[in-house]
Protein backbone atom coordinates (compact mmCIF):
# COMPACT_ATOMS: atom_id res chain seq x y z
CA UNK A 1 0.00 0.00 0.00
CA UNK A 2 2.41 2.59 0.70
CA UNK A 3 4.23 1.67 -2.82
CA UNK A 4 1.31 4.11 -4.36
CA UNK A 5 1.71 6.84 -1.52
CA UNK A 6 1.95 9.94 -3.13
CA UNK A 7 4.42 11.64 -0.03
CA UNK A 8 6.46 8.80 -1.43
CA UNK A 9 6.98 10.15 -4.94
CA UNK A 10 9.72 11.64 -6.36
CA UNK A 11 9.68 15.81 -7.21
CA UNK A 12 9.89 14.71 -10.91
CA UNK A 13 7.22 12.51 -10.50
CA UNK A 14 5.11 14.76 -8.32
CA UNK A 15 5.12 17.33 -11.43
CA UNK A 16 4.19 14.58 -14.08
CA UNK A 17 1.05 13.99 -11.67
CA UNK A 18 0.25 17.01 -11.06
CA UNK A 19 0.48 17.89 -14.98
CA UNK A 20 -1.46 15.28 -15.57
CA UNK A 21 -4.28 15.95 -13.04
CA UNK A 22 -4.59 19.97 -14.10
CA UNK A 23 -4.59 19.05 -17.41
CA UNK A 24 -7.03 16.58 -17.14
CA UNK A 25 -9.28 18.96 -14.74
CA UNK A 26 -8.66 21.98 -17.53
CA UNK A 27 -10.02 19.22 -20.46
CA UNK A 28 -13.14 18.18 -18.28
CA UNK A 29 -14.17 21.60 -17.10
CA UNK A 30 -13.85 23.19 -20.82
CA UNK A 31 -15.82 19.83 -21.99
CA UNK A 32 -18.31 20.88 -19.14
CA UNK A 33 -18.21 24.48 -19.53
CA UNK A 34 -21.85 24.82 -18.71
CA UNK A 35 -21.73 23.14 -15.46
CA UNK A 36 -18.78 24.55 -14.63
CA UNK A 37 -19.45 27.76 -15.12
CA UNK A 38 -22.23 28.01 -12.46
CA UNK A 39 -19.66 26.65 -10.10
CA UNK A 40 -17.67 29.28 -10.95
CA UNK A 41 -19.33 32.51 -10.85
CA UNK A 42 -21.03 31.62 -7.45
CA UNK A 43 -17.02 31.14 -6.30
CA UNK A 44 -16.41 34.71 -7.33
CA UNK A 45 -20.05 35.87 -5.78
CA UNK A 46 -19.03 33.77 -2.63
CA UNK A 47 -15.46 35.19 -2.79
CA UNK A 48 -16.87 38.74 -2.69
CA UNK A 49 -19.47 38.01 -0.15
CA UNK A 50 -17.86 36.58 2.08
CA UNK A 51 -16.53 39.18 4.32
CA UNK A 52 -19.95 40.39 4.20
CA UNK A 53 -21.30 37.48 5.48
CA UNK A 54 -18.58 37.24 8.17
CA UNK A 55 -19.68 40.83 9.46
CA UNK A 56 -23.06 39.66 9.83
CA UNK A 57 -22.57 36.32 11.48
CA UNK A 58 -20.44 38.51 13.76
CA UNK A 59 -23.97 40.40 14.84
CA UNK A 60 -26.20 37.21 14.27
CA UNK A 61 -24.27 35.10 16.03
CA UNK A 62 -25.37 32.21 13.61
CA UNK A 63 -23.92 31.65 9.82
CA UNK A 64 -27.24 30.51 8.40
CA UNK A 65 -28.99 33.59 9.78
CA UNK A 66 -26.94 35.81 8.16
CA UNK A 67 -25.99 34.09 4.93
CA UNK A 68 -29.88 34.01 4.88
CA UNK A 69 -30.34 37.80 5.71
CA UNK A 70 -27.64 38.56 2.90
CA UNK A 71 -29.59 36.50 0.41
CA UNK A 72 -32.93 38.21 0.99
CA UNK A 73 -30.89 41.43 0.59
CA UNK A 74 -29.05 40.44 -2.52
CA UNK A 75 -31.67 38.56 -4.24
CA UNK A 76 -34.41 40.53 -3.61
CA UNK A 77 -32.35 43.47 -5.66
CA UNK A 78 -31.51 40.88 -8.49
CA UNK A 79 -35.10 40.30 -8.42
CA UNK A 80 -35.75 43.93 -8.55
CA UNK A 81 -33.57 44.14 -11.63
CA UNK A 82 -35.47 41.52 -13.21
CA UNK A 83 -38.82 42.39 -12.91
CA UNK A 84 -37.94 46.36 -13.37
CA UNK A 85 -34.89 46.76 -15.41
CA UNK A 86 -34.55 43.84 -17.77
CA UNK A 87 -37.93 44.91 -19.95
CA UNK A 88 -36.72 48.31 -19.99
CA UNK A 89 -33.01 47.47 -21.24
CA UNK A 90 -34.40 44.42 -23.46
CA UNK A 91 -36.96 46.89 -24.97
CA UNK A 92 -34.26 49.56 -25.63
CA UNK A 93 -31.19 47.24 -26.91
CA UNK A 94 -34.04 45.94 -29.15
CA UNK A 95 -35.13 49.84 -30.35
CA UNK A 96 -31.15 50.42 -30.75
CA UNK A 97 -30.78 47.78 -32.61
CA UNK A 98 -33.44 48.53 -35.05
CA UNK A 99 -32.17 52.48 -35.16
CA UNK A 100 -28.73 51.22 -35.64
CA UNK A 101 -28.30 51.35 -39.37
CA UNK A 102 -29.61 54.79 -39.56
CA UNK A 103 -26.92 55.60 -37.37
CA UNK A 104 -23.88 53.95 -38.80
CA UNK A 105 -25.19 55.04 -41.79
CA UNK A 106 -24.99 58.27 -40.81
CA UNK A 107 -21.28 58.40 -39.14
CA UNK A 108 -20.66 57.10 -42.40
CA UNK A 109 -21.81 59.95 -44.39
CA UNK A 110 -19.76 61.69 -42.51
CA UNK A 111 -16.54 59.84 -42.89
CA UNK A 112 -17.12 59.86 -46.41
CA UNK A 113 -17.93 63.75 -46.47
CA UNK A 114 -14.73 64.77 -44.42
CA UNK A 115 -12.82 61.97 -46.54
CA UNK A 116 -13.66 64.04 -49.91
CA UNK A 117 -13.06 67.59 -47.91
CA UNK A 118 -9.80 66.21 -47.41
CA UNK A 119 -8.79 65.15 -50.82
CA UNK A 120 -9.82 68.38 -52.39
CA UNK A 121 -8.05 70.22 -49.76
CA UNK A 122 -4.81 68.13 -49.89
CA UNK A 123 -4.64 66.36 -52.86
CA UNK A 124 -1.28 64.47 -51.77
CA UNK A 125 -3.42 62.20 -49.46
CA UNK A 126 -5.18 60.94 -52.27
CA UNK A 127 -1.91 59.10 -54.34
CA UNK A 128 -1.43 57.46 -50.99
CA UNK A 129 -4.83 55.91 -50.05
CA UNK A 130 -4.42 56.71 -46.62
CA UNK A 131 -7.99 58.57 -46.12
CA UNK A 132 -9.48 54.62 -47.65
CA UNK A 133 -7.10 52.61 -45.63
CA UNK A 134 -8.57 55.14 -42.70
CA UNK A 135 -12.43 54.93 -44.06
CA UNK A 136 -12.32 51.14 -43.97
CA UNK A 137 -10.33 50.89 -40.72
CA UNK A 138 -13.70 53.30 -39.12
CA UNK A 139 -15.82 51.27 -41.13
CA UNK A 140 -14.83 47.98 -39.29
CA UNK A 141 -14.70 49.39 -36.37
CA UNK A 142 -18.08 50.66 -36.42
CA UNK A 143 -19.33 47.59 -37.34
CA UNK A 144 -17.68 45.43 -35.07
CA UNK A 145 -18.27 47.83 -31.73
CA UNK A 146 -21.94 47.70 -33.13
CA UNK A 147 -22.46 44.13 -33.50
CA UNK A 148 -20.03 43.44 -30.53
CA UNK A 149 -22.38 46.10 -28.09
CA UNK A 150 -26.16 43.33 -27.74
CA UNK A 151 -23.41 40.51 -27.49
CA UNK A 152 -21.96 42.18 -24.60
CA UNK A 153 -24.64 42.95 -22.22
CA UNK A 154 -26.20 39.52 -23.80
CA UNK A 155 -23.49 37.93 -22.31
CA UNK A 156 -23.24 39.78 -19.04
CA UNK A 157 -27.19 38.98 -18.59
CA UNK A 158 -26.75 35.47 -19.47
CA UNK A 159 -25.96 35.22 -15.80
CA UNK A 160 -29.57 36.02 -15.25
CA UNK A 161 -30.13 31.73 -16.14
CA UNK A 162 -27.90 30.39 -13.46
CA UNK A 163 -30.25 31.74 -11.07
CA UNK A 164 -31.52 28.60 -10.34
CA UNK A 165 -28.19 26.92 -9.93
CA UNK A 166 -26.04 29.95 -8.04
CA UNK A 167 -28.44 30.08 -5.05
CA UNK A 168 -27.66 26.57 -4.20
CA UNK A 169 -23.91 26.08 -4.91
CA UNK A 170 -23.46 29.63 -3.23
CA UNK A 171 -24.82 28.91 0.07
CA UNK A 172 -22.63 26.03 0.31
CA UNK A 173 -19.84 27.81 -0.87
CA UNK A 174 -20.70 30.40 1.99
CA UNK A 175 -21.42 27.89 4.86
CA UNK A 176 -18.90 25.60 4.22
CA UNK A 177 -16.33 27.93 2.33
CA UNK A 178 -13.54 28.01 5.13
CA UNK A 179 -14.28 24.35 5.67
CA UNK A 180 -13.50 23.36 2.21
CA UNK A 181 -10.61 25.80 2.00
CA UNK A 182 -9.01 24.05 5.03
CA UNK A 183 -9.78 20.67 2.86
CA UNK A 184 -7.80 21.37 0.18
CA UNK A 185 -4.91 22.86 2.31
CA UNK A 186 -4.10 19.72 3.94
CA UNK A 187 -2.63 18.19 0.48
CA UNK A 188 -0.42 20.90 0.11
CA UNK A 189 2.98 19.80 1.92
CA UNK A 190 4.09 21.32 5.41
CA UNK A 191 7.08 22.72 3.39
CA UNK A 192 5.04 25.03 1.34
CA UNK A 193 1.84 25.67 3.10
CA UNK A 194 2.73 28.67 5.31
CA UNK A 195 4.13 30.36 1.71
CA UNK A 196 0.97 29.43 -0.18
CA UNK A 197 -1.40 30.43 2.58
CA UNK A 198 0.82 33.78 3.03
CA UNK A 199 0.39 34.53 -0.85
CA UNK A 200 -3.12 33.94 -0.82
CA UNK A 201 -4.21 36.27 1.92
CA UNK A 202 -1.74 38.57 -0.11
CA UNK A 203 -3.72 38.32 -3.26
CA UNK A 204 -7.07 37.91 -1.64
CA UNK A 205 -6.78 40.98 0.36
CA UNK A 206 -5.59 43.12 -2.82
CA UNK A 207 -7.98 41.02 -5.22
CA UNK A 208 -11.17 41.36 -2.97
CA UNK A 209 -10.74 45.37 -2.39
CA UNK A 210 -10.45 45.69 -5.82
CA UNK A 211 -13.20 43.47 -6.94
CA UNK A 212 -15.49 44.94 -4.44
CA UNK A 213 -14.61 48.50 -5.13
CA UNK A 214 -15.22 47.75 -8.86
CA UNK A 215 -18.70 46.76 -7.95
CA UNK A 216 -19.28 49.60 -5.79
CA UNK A 217 -17.71 52.34 -8.33
CA UNK A 218 -19.57 50.87 -10.89
CA UNK A 219 -22.43 51.12 -9.39
CA UNK A 220 -22.09 55.13 -8.18
CA UNK A 221 -21.40 55.97 -11.61
CA UNK A 222 -23.92 53.92 -13.75
CA UNK A 223 -26.74 55.66 -10.82
CA UNK A 224 -25.28 59.17 -11.46
CA UNK A 225 -24.98 58.60 -15.42
CA UNK A 226 -28.68 57.21 -15.08
CA UNK A 227 -29.65 60.12 -13.18
CA UNK A 228 -28.05 62.47 -15.51
CA UNK A 229 -28.97 60.71 -18.62
CA UNK A 230 -32.46 61.48 -17.93
CA UNK A 231 -32.28 64.80 -16.56
CA UNK A 232 -31.22 65.62 -20.33
CA UNK A 233 -34.01 63.74 -21.68
CA UNK A 234 -31.42 61.14 -23.56
CA UNK A 235 -33.12 58.35 -25.68
CA UNK A 236 -31.94 55.31 -24.21
CA UNK A 237 -30.93 56.61 -20.70
CA UNK A 238 -30.41 53.27 -18.87
CA UNK A 239 -28.94 51.44 -21.31
CA UNK A 240 -26.15 53.88 -22.18
CA UNK A 241 -25.71 54.32 -18.33
CA UNK A 242 -25.73 50.24 -18.12
CA UNK A 243 -22.85 50.41 -20.87
CA UNK A 244 -21.06 53.59 -19.58
CA UNK A 245 -20.90 51.63 -15.81
CA UNK A 246 -19.84 48.42 -16.91
CA UNK A 247 -16.82 49.96 -19.73
CA UNK A 248 -15.53 52.55 -17.00
CA UNK A 249 -14.16 49.50 -15.13
CA UNK A 250 -11.41 49.86 -18.06
CA UNK A 251 -8.86 52.61 -16.36
CA UNK A 252 -8.37 55.53 -18.43
CA UNK A 253 -10.05 54.66 -21.91
CA UNK A 254 -13.38 53.12 -19.91
CA UNK A 255 -15.09 56.55 -19.44
CA UNK A 256 -14.32 58.04 -23.11
CA UNK A 257 -15.90 54.34 -24.73
CA UNK A 258 -18.75 54.89 -22.07
CA UNK A 259 -19.72 58.84 -23.08
CA UNK A 260 -19.17 58.15 -26.90
CA UNK A 261 -22.58 55.87 -27.21
CA UNK A 262 -24.59 58.52 -25.53
CA UNK A 263 -22.57 61.60 -26.96
CA UNK A 264 -23.80 60.02 -30.51
CA UNK A 265 -27.67 59.40 -29.55
CA UNK A 266 -27.79 62.66 -28.07
CA UNK A 267 -26.65 64.04 -31.14
CA UNK A 268 -29.00 62.30 -33.37
CA UNK A 269 -31.71 63.31 -31.10
CA UNK A 270 -31.35 66.74 -30.56
CA UNK A 271 -28.97 67.75 -33.71
CA UNK A 272 -27.54 70.43 -31.61
CA UNK A 273 -23.43 70.32 -30.81
CA UNK A 274 -24.16 73.10 -27.71
CA UNK A 275 -26.68 70.06 -26.07
CA UNK A 276 -23.89 67.76 -26.40
CA UNK A 277 -20.77 70.25 -25.37
CA UNK A 278 -23.12 70.32 -22.26
CA UNK A 279 -23.45 66.41 -22.15
CA UNK A 280 -19.77 65.64 -22.66
CA UNK A 281 -19.16 68.16 -19.65
CA UNK A 282 -21.48 66.05 -17.60
CA UNK A 283 -19.40 63.24 -18.23
CA UNK A 284 -16.44 64.90 -17.64
CA UNK A 285 -17.77 66.00 -13.75
CA UNK A 286 -18.96 62.39 -13.54
CA UNK A 287 -15.73 61.26 -14.06
CA UNK A 288 -13.81 63.75 -12.03
CA UNK A 289 -15.87 63.13 -8.82
CA UNK A 290 -15.17 59.95 -9.51
CA UNK A 291 -11.29 60.03 -9.93
CA UNK A 292 -11.06 62.68 -7.38
CA UNK A 293 -13.56 61.12 -4.62
CA UNK A 294 -14.26 57.81 -5.26
CA UNK A 295 -11.23 56.16 -6.45
CA UNK A 296 -8.69 57.04 -3.67
CA UNK A 297 -11.72 56.10 -1.06
CA UNK A 298 -12.45 52.57 -2.87
CA UNK A 299 -8.94 51.85 -3.71
CA UNK A 300 -6.90 52.77 -1.05
CA UNK A 301 -5.74 49.66 0.21
CA UNK A 302 -6.14 47.41 -3.16
CA UNK A 303 -3.85 46.83 -6.68
CA UNK A 304 -2.03 49.89 -6.59
CA UNK A 305 0.21 49.46 -9.51
CA UNK A 306 1.66 51.92 -11.49
CA UNK A 307 -0.32 53.79 -14.21
CA UNK A 308 2.33 52.91 -17.50
CA UNK A 309 1.64 49.31 -16.03
CA UNK A 310 -1.79 49.43 -15.92
CA UNK A 311 -2.13 51.22 -19.74
CA UNK A 312 0.26 47.97 -21.14
CA UNK A 313 -1.81 45.26 -19.22
CA UNK A 314 -4.70 47.01 -20.72
CA UNK A 315 -2.82 46.97 -24.43
CA UNK A 316 -2.03 43.60 -24.12
CA UNK A 317 -5.50 42.48 -22.69
CA UNK A 318 -7.03 44.26 -25.26
CA UNK A 319 -4.83 42.30 -27.92
CA UNK A 320 -5.61 39.17 -26.34
CA UNK A 321 -9.07 38.73 -25.03
CA UNK A 322 -10.76 41.89 -26.77
CA UNK A 323 -13.23 43.69 -23.96
CA UNK A 324 -13.36 40.96 -21.29
CA UNK A 325 -9.11 41.78 -21.35
CA UNK A 326 -9.50 45.20 -21.22
CA UNK A 327 -11.93 44.43 -18.38
CA UNK A 328 -9.86 41.99 -16.56
CA UNK A 329 -6.17 42.98 -17.17
CA UNK A 330 -5.92 45.41 -14.16
CA UNK A 331 -7.15 42.29 -11.83
CA UNK A 332 -4.63 39.86 -13.71
CA UNK A 333 -1.83 42.22 -13.60
CA UNK A 334 -2.80 42.98 -9.70
CA UNK A 335 -2.06 38.97 -8.84
CA UNK A 336 0.95 38.86 -11.01
CA UNK A 337 2.52 42.09 -9.14
CA UNK A 338 1.64 40.42 -6.46
CA UNK A 339 2.91 36.75 -7.18
CA UNK A 340 6.36 38.74 -8.50
CA UNK A 341 6.56 40.88 -5.32
CA UNK A 342 6.74 37.48 -2.92
CA UNK A 343 9.22 36.19 -5.68
CA UNK A 344 11.23 38.80 -5.31
CA UNK A 345 11.20 38.70 -1.45
CA UNK A 346 11.71 35.28 -1.80
CA UNK A 347 14.75 35.75 -4.18
CA UNK A 348 16.40 38.51 -2.07
CA UNK A 349 15.67 36.72 0.74
CA UNK A 350 17.72 33.53 -0.27
CA UNK A 351 20.24 35.75 -2.08
CA UNK A 352 20.93 37.78 1.43
CA UNK A 353 20.74 34.55 4.06
CA UNK A 354 23.47 32.73 1.36
CA UNK A 355 25.95 35.18 1.92
CA UNK B 1 -15.53 10.30 0.44
CA UNK B 2 -16.17 7.71 3.09
CA UNK B 3 -13.72 9.30 5.55
CA UNK B 4 -15.44 12.72 4.98
CA UNK B 5 -18.95 11.18 5.79
CA UNK B 6 -17.69 8.94 8.91
CA UNK B 7 -15.77 12.49 9.71
CA UNK B 8 -19.17 14.61 9.88
CA UNK B 9 -20.69 12.37 11.58
CA UNK B 10 -17.73 11.86 14.38
CA UNK B 11 -17.03 15.90 13.73
CA UNK B 12 -19.12 17.28 17.06
CA UNK B 13 -17.53 14.56 19.36
CA UNK B 14 -13.69 15.07 17.66
CA UNK B 15 -14.35 19.08 17.78
CA UNK B 16 -15.32 18.40 21.69
CA UNK B 17 -12.07 16.82 22.81
CA UNK B 18 -9.98 19.22 20.28
CA UNK B 19 -11.55 22.06 22.21
CA UNK B 20 -10.96 20.70 26.11
CA UNK B 21 -7.38 20.17 24.04
CA UNK B 22 -6.97 23.82 23.24
CA UNK B 23 -8.08 25.09 26.90
CA UNK B 24 -4.84 23.49 28.09
CA UNK B 25 -3.07 25.40 26.24
CA UNK B 26 -1.29 28.80 28.07
CA UNK B 27 -2.51 30.89 25.17
CA UNK B 28 -6.21 30.14 25.38
CA UNK B 29 -6.78 29.42 28.48
CA UNK B 30 -9.09 31.84 29.47
CA UNK B 31 -11.15 31.49 26.61
CA UNK B 32 -14.95 30.23 26.41
CA UNK B 33 -15.98 26.90 24.17
CA UNK B 34 -17.38 29.51 21.92
CA UNK B 35 -14.51 31.51 21.46
CA UNK B 36 -12.85 28.08 21.30
CA UNK B 37 -14.56 26.33 18.91
CA UNK B 38 -14.13 29.67 16.44
CA UNK B 39 -10.36 29.79 17.43
CA UNK B 40 -10.34 25.48 16.36
CA UNK B 41 -11.92 26.72 13.11
CA UNK B 42 -9.33 29.00 11.97
CA UNK B 43 -6.33 26.60 13.26
CA UNK B 44 -4.58 24.17 10.32
CA UNK B 45 -4.36 20.92 11.57
CA UNK B 46 -0.60 19.34 10.18
CA UNK B 47 0.89 16.12 10.66
CA UNK B 48 5.02 16.13 10.14
CA UNK B 49 7.55 12.72 10.25
CA UNK B 50 10.31 11.66 12.69
CA UNK B 51 13.03 14.58 12.18
CA UNK B 52 11.10 16.67 9.75
CA UNK B 53 12.01 20.28 9.51
CA UNK B 54 9.05 22.42 10.78
CA UNK B 55 11.15 25.57 9.70
CA UNK B 56 14.27 26.33 9.52
CA UNK B 57 16.51 29.36 11.20
CA UNK B 58 16.00 32.45 9.10
CA UNK B 59 13.30 31.32 6.91
CA UNK B 60 10.47 33.48 6.28
CA UNK B 61 7.77 33.38 9.51
CA UNK B 62 3.87 33.79 8.87
CA UNK B 63 2.76 31.54 11.78
CA UNK B 64 3.10 30.05 14.97
CA UNK B 65 1.96 26.10 15.69
CA UNK B 66 0.63 24.10 18.99
CA UNK B 67 1.68 20.66 19.41
CA UNK B 68 -1.43 18.47 19.53
CA UNK B 69 0.71 15.13 19.41
CA UNK B 70 4.83 14.12 19.48
CA UNK B 71 7.41 16.81 20.48
CA UNK B 72 9.37 19.26 18.61
CA UNK B 73 12.88 20.23 19.56
CA UNK B 74 13.89 24.09 19.10
CA UNK B 75 17.56 24.42 18.13
CA UNK B 76 19.87 27.40 17.66
CA UNK B 77 22.49 27.46 15.36
CA UNK B 78 26.01 29.40 17.55
CA UNK B 79 28.02 31.88 16.13
CA UNK B 80 30.84 28.52 15.65
CA UNK B 81 28.18 27.34 13.39
CA UNK B 82 27.22 24.62 15.96
CA UNK B 83 23.64 23.53 16.54
CA UNK B 84 22.37 24.04 20.96
CA UNK B 85 18.96 22.67 21.53
CA UNK B 86 17.45 25.10 23.42
CA UNK B 87 14.09 23.68 24.53
CA UNK B 88 11.88 19.91 23.84
CA UNK B 89 8.52 21.05 23.86
CA UNK B 90 5.44 18.61 24.32
CA UNK B 91 1.65 18.77 24.14
CA UNK B 92 0.08 21.92 24.63
CA UNK B 93 3.29 23.85 24.13
CA UNK B 94 3.53 26.31 21.56
CA UNK B 95 6.18 27.71 19.47
CA UNK B 96 7.15 30.68 16.73
CA UNK B 97 4.50 33.12 18.15
CA UNK B 98 6.51 36.11 17.39
CA UNK B 99 5.87 35.69 13.52
CA UNK B 100 2.22 36.09 14.33
CA UNK B 101 2.92 39.31 15.26
CA UNK B 102 6.15 40.30 13.02
CA UNK B 103 7.25 40.01 9.72
CA UNK B 104 11.05 38.99 10.80
CA UNK B 105 12.68 35.81 9.77
CA UNK B 106 12.54 32.48 12.09
CA UNK B 107 15.29 32.85 14.92
CA UNK B 108 15.15 29.34 15.56
CA UNK B 109 15.06 25.89 13.60
CA UNK B 110 12.22 23.62 14.83
CA UNK B 111 12.17 20.10 14.41
CA UNK B 112 9.65 16.80 14.72
CA UNK B 113 11.28 14.63 17.33
CA UNK B 114 7.99 12.18 16.76
CA UNK B 115 5.35 11.18 14.33
CA UNK B 116 4.19 14.70 15.80
CA UNK B 117 0.76 16.84 14.63
CA UNK B 118 0.27 20.25 15.30
CA UNK B 119 -1.80 23.14 14.92
CA UNK B 120 -0.88 25.84 12.53
CA UNK B 121 -2.18 29.79 13.88
CA UNK B 122 -1.33 32.10 10.84
CA UNK B 123 -0.87 35.39 10.76
CA UNK B 124 -2.99 35.33 7.70
CA UNK B 125 -6.16 33.83 10.04
CA UNK B 126 -5.36 36.49 12.59
CA UNK B 127 -5.87 39.49 10.17
CA UNK B 128 -8.67 37.95 8.73
CA UNK B 129 -10.66 37.89 12.07
CA UNK B 130 -9.31 41.19 13.00
CA UNK B 131 -11.62 42.00 10.56
CA UNK B 132 -14.52 39.72 11.34
CA UNK B 133 -14.57 39.61 14.83
CA UNK B 134 -11.96 42.33 16.74
CA UNK B 135 -13.31 41.13 20.24
CA UNK B 136 -11.86 37.70 19.93
CA UNK B 137 -8.68 38.90 17.59
CA UNK B 138 -8.25 41.39 20.40
CA UNK B 139 -8.04 38.90 23.03
CA UNK B 140 -5.47 36.69 21.50
CA UNK B 141 -3.33 39.54 20.98
CA UNK B 142 -4.19 40.64 24.45
CA UNK B 143 -2.80 36.89 25.46
CA UNK B 144 0.08 36.52 23.23
CA UNK B 145 1.64 39.86 24.48
CA UNK B 146 1.01 38.81 27.96
CA UNK B 147 2.68 35.39 27.49
CA UNK B 148 5.62 37.29 25.27
CA UNK B 149 6.00 40.14 28.24
CA UNK B 150 6.31 37.36 31.22
CA UNK B 151 8.47 35.64 29.08
CA UNK B 152 10.73 38.84 28.15
CA UNK B 153 10.41 39.51 31.95
CA UNK B 154 12.10 36.20 32.83
CA UNK B 155 14.99 36.65 29.96
CA UNK B 156 15.24 40.48 31.59
CA UNK B 157 16.14 38.68 35.21
CA UNK B 158 18.36 35.62 33.58
CA UNK B 159 20.45 38.44 31.46
CA UNK B 160 20.30 40.28 35.04
CA UNK B 161 21.66 37.41 36.94
CA UNK B 162 24.38 36.38 34.08
CA UNK B 163 25.78 40.06 34.58
CA UNK B 164 25.97 40.23 37.96
CA UNK B 165 27.50 36.91 37.97
CA UNK B 166 30.15 38.24 36.07
CA UNK B 167 30.81 41.18 37.73
CA UNK B 168 31.43 39.12 40.82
Amino acid sequence: MSRYNVSNFTPFQKLILWTVVIVLTVIISIQLKNLVMPFVFSFVLAYLLNPMVDRLEFVFKNRIIAITSLYIIFFSSVGFAIVFLVPVLTSEINELSREMPVYLEYIQNLVVDLKNRLQTDYPILKQFEVIDAVQIQVQRLLIGGAKALPNLLLSVFSVVTYLAMVPIILFFFLYQGHEMKQSILKIIPNKYFEQLVYSLYKIGSKLGNYLRGILIETLIVGILCILFLFLFGVEYALLLAVVAGIVNIIPYLGPIIGAIPALVVFYFQTTSVESVFYLALTFVVVQLFDNMILKPVIYSQSVDLHPLLVFVSLIIGGMFAGVWGLILAVPIAGILSVLFGLLYREIHYRMTTSI
Amino acid sequence: MADTIWGNIFKKYTEKDELSFLKTVALFDNFSLIDLSKIHKILHPRKYHLGEVIFKEQDPGHSMYIVKKGSVKILCESEDKRERELAILEKGHFFGEMSVVDDVPRTATAIALDETELYGFLRADLLNLIDRDPRLASSILLKLSLIVGTRLRETNRRLNKCVLKEGD
